[in-house]
């Protein structure tokens, strides 16, 4: 009679597909048919949580090459989280390293990046303080700051929410450097994400250096009512949080 | 029956399943649920919009934490990561008892998302019943293991599933998380009387009941929970309800979930037939008021 780790073996290798289906069964003792439902369950977790989290690379690529693509992570990458999502947090590194296979476009690298901060960003696990309630400009706490090869943002901005208009026809943007900001917006939880402008940086430098407003602006070679301008720009999308008066020296 | 601390456990009523389909709509109807059980692993690891949720609805409803990962069954090592934030998850909404599936779902630090079934073996029964005496010694709150649907039946199973159920759940001195589908789809698929099943169990360890809807496939029926609850589950709740008196009672809805209405509809049919049985009995701890009354505004 087998052992309980044995067991547990023969069923892993059937799982994780290194083990024939047929092989698995007899070695088991189980039916076939019964034992290929959990085989395809457990890819099928891994393979639906890649469409959930990565919905726009998944429409660029196109719905046959997905599904290749998202069986090959499932092979390739064992889950390594209880927590279902986080196992798709690998995808975009994965992903990298088959730019160029197939007519994989390198854009499609830093779009899933983007794409899995939005979800982590959406659910971390951070309390975003009351902006009514604070005396003094503060950085968003769920802030994510993204340095990537390509203008994701320009690109997801530019296109709006309709995934569905997307497909593997539609153009690809050229590379050129942009920094994304990602961040949760205090009572509607909903997930912003911006183009770090020179603006934006100028009000995160601000912030982050605890520097009044014309000292910076002076370090900075801005005129003044300029940078205001970008702190109450970051207050008003909610990446700065707190009285803008407070900034202003 | 022998009296058990599991008999001693409130009847919360009904309840279903708190799921994100529902957070907007769920205010407006919260007062039709008795309690709500709360999927450990789509809250232990995340704040946001699903932990303001979740804070709300513990203070207006009581709780019961339902995992799926934990594995209990794995000859791996227990996952202290999962273990600390589940531990976290029951300091922050205190439920009233937390549960799992008598399964494994991980091997070798791999992750399954799902429930794979244990062989009925001795040497599996004495492995899980240690485990579950660890993950109950750590916890504030009662744990129960639920009996999980499954699709293969080892060759070297050495007693029946209603033994190993027995034996697991005794020996660990935990709760029974009787799930009612999950018995009749082992029933049909394993072909094997539901009801001399339950005669077979430890009754008085019984702590909440599941209701679940399935898949009838021409030559098996998948466990779902994407679909309303059918005549013969409910026949075999009624069965159940017979021979334990009240027990707290939860709809499980996770693929296609309705609209929060048709849930309260479809809770309502199973509170019917419980009401045929026990009569009309109150939930007891059923908490609310100012807290229920704010978030409604």
């Amino acid at each position: 009679m087998a052992t309980l780790r044995e067991i547990q073996a023969l069923v892993h290798g059937v799982l994780r597909r290194e083990t024939a289906l047929d092989a698995g069964a007899l070695a088991l003792g189980v039916r076939a048919d019964r034992l290929g439902i959990y085989r395809g369950f457990v890819a099928q977790h891994v393979t639906g949580i890649l469409a959930k989290l990565y919905p726009t690379v998944r429409a660029l690529v196109g719905e046959a090459a997905w599904d290749e693509l998202a069986l090959a992570f499932f092979r390739e990458v064992p889950a390594r989280s209880w927590e279902l999502n986080a196992c798709a947090e690998p995808f975009a590194a994965w992903l990298d390293g088959r730019v160029g296979d197939g007519g994989l476009h390198p854009f499609l690298v830093p779009l899933a990046q983007v794409e899995w901060e939005q979800f982590a960003v959406a659910l971390a696990p951070v309390e975003i303080p009351d902006p009514a309630g604070l005396d003094r400009l503060v950085l968003n706490p769920t802030t994510s700051a993204l340095a990537l090869p390509y203008p994701v943002v320009r690109f997801l901005v530019d296109r709006g929410d309709d995934v569905a208009a997307l497909s593997p026809a539609t153009p690809m943007p050229d590379p050129g450097d942009e920094v994304a900001l990602l961040f949760r917006r205090h009572g509607t939880h909903h997930v912003g994400y911006h183009q770090a402008g020179d603006d934006l940086l100028f009000a995160l430098k601000v912030v982050a250096e605890g520097v009044p407003l014309v000292a910076a602006a002076d370090l900075a070679r801005v005129p003044v009512a300029r940078g205001e301008a970008a702190l109450r720009r970051a207050v008003a999308i909610g990446l700065l949080l707190g009285p803008v008066e407070s900034a202003l020296g | 029956m022998t009296a058990t601390a599991f008999d001693e456990l409130p009847f919360l009523g009904y309840g279903i399943g708190l799921r994100r389909t529902h957070f907007d709509t769920l205010p407006a109807w919260l007062e039709r649920f008795d309690f709500f059980e709360v999927l450990s692993e789509n809250f232990m690891a995340f704040g946001g919009r699903p932990r303001e949720v979740l804070r709300r609805v513990a203070a207006a409803r009581p709780v019961v934490l339902h995992g799926v990962s934990l594995s209990i069954g794995s000859v791996d090592p227990l996952d202290e990561s999962y273990l600390d934030a589940l531990s976290g998850l029951i300091d922050e909404v205190k439920p009233r008892w937390f549960s799992d599936h008598l399964c494994l779902s991980s091997f070798e630090e791999v992750d399954y998302h799902d429930l794979v079934p244990l062989p009925f073996t001795e040497e599996a029964v004495a492995h899980v019943a240690e485990r579950v005496r660890a993950v109950a010694g750590r916890a504030p709150v009662p744990f129960l293991l639920e009996n999980p649907s499954y699709y293969i039946a080892y060759r070297d199973s050495e007693m029946s599933e209603a033994e190993f159920l027995r034996e697991v759940v005794t020996r660990a001195d935990c709760g029974l998380l009787l799930d009612v589908n999950n018995v009749y789809v082992n029933a049909e698929n394993h072909g094997y009387d539901a009801r001399a099943f339950i005669d077979a169990l430890p009754l008085e360890r019984v702590a909440q009941l599941h209701m679940a809807g399935h898949l009838v496939l021409p030559d098996v029926i998948i466990d779902t929970h994407g679909a309303p609850v059918v005549p013969a589950v409910m026949d075999l709740f009624r069965y159940v309800l017979e021979r334990t008196g009240p027990v707290s009672t939860l709809l499980e809805w996770d693929h296609d979930i309705p609209p929060i209405d048709v849930m309260a509809r479809e809770l309502d049919a199973i509170r019917t037939a419980g009401r045929e049985v026990l009569g009309d009995v109150a939930p007891d701890g059923v908490v609310g008021g100012e807290e229920a009354t704010t978030w409604r505004r």
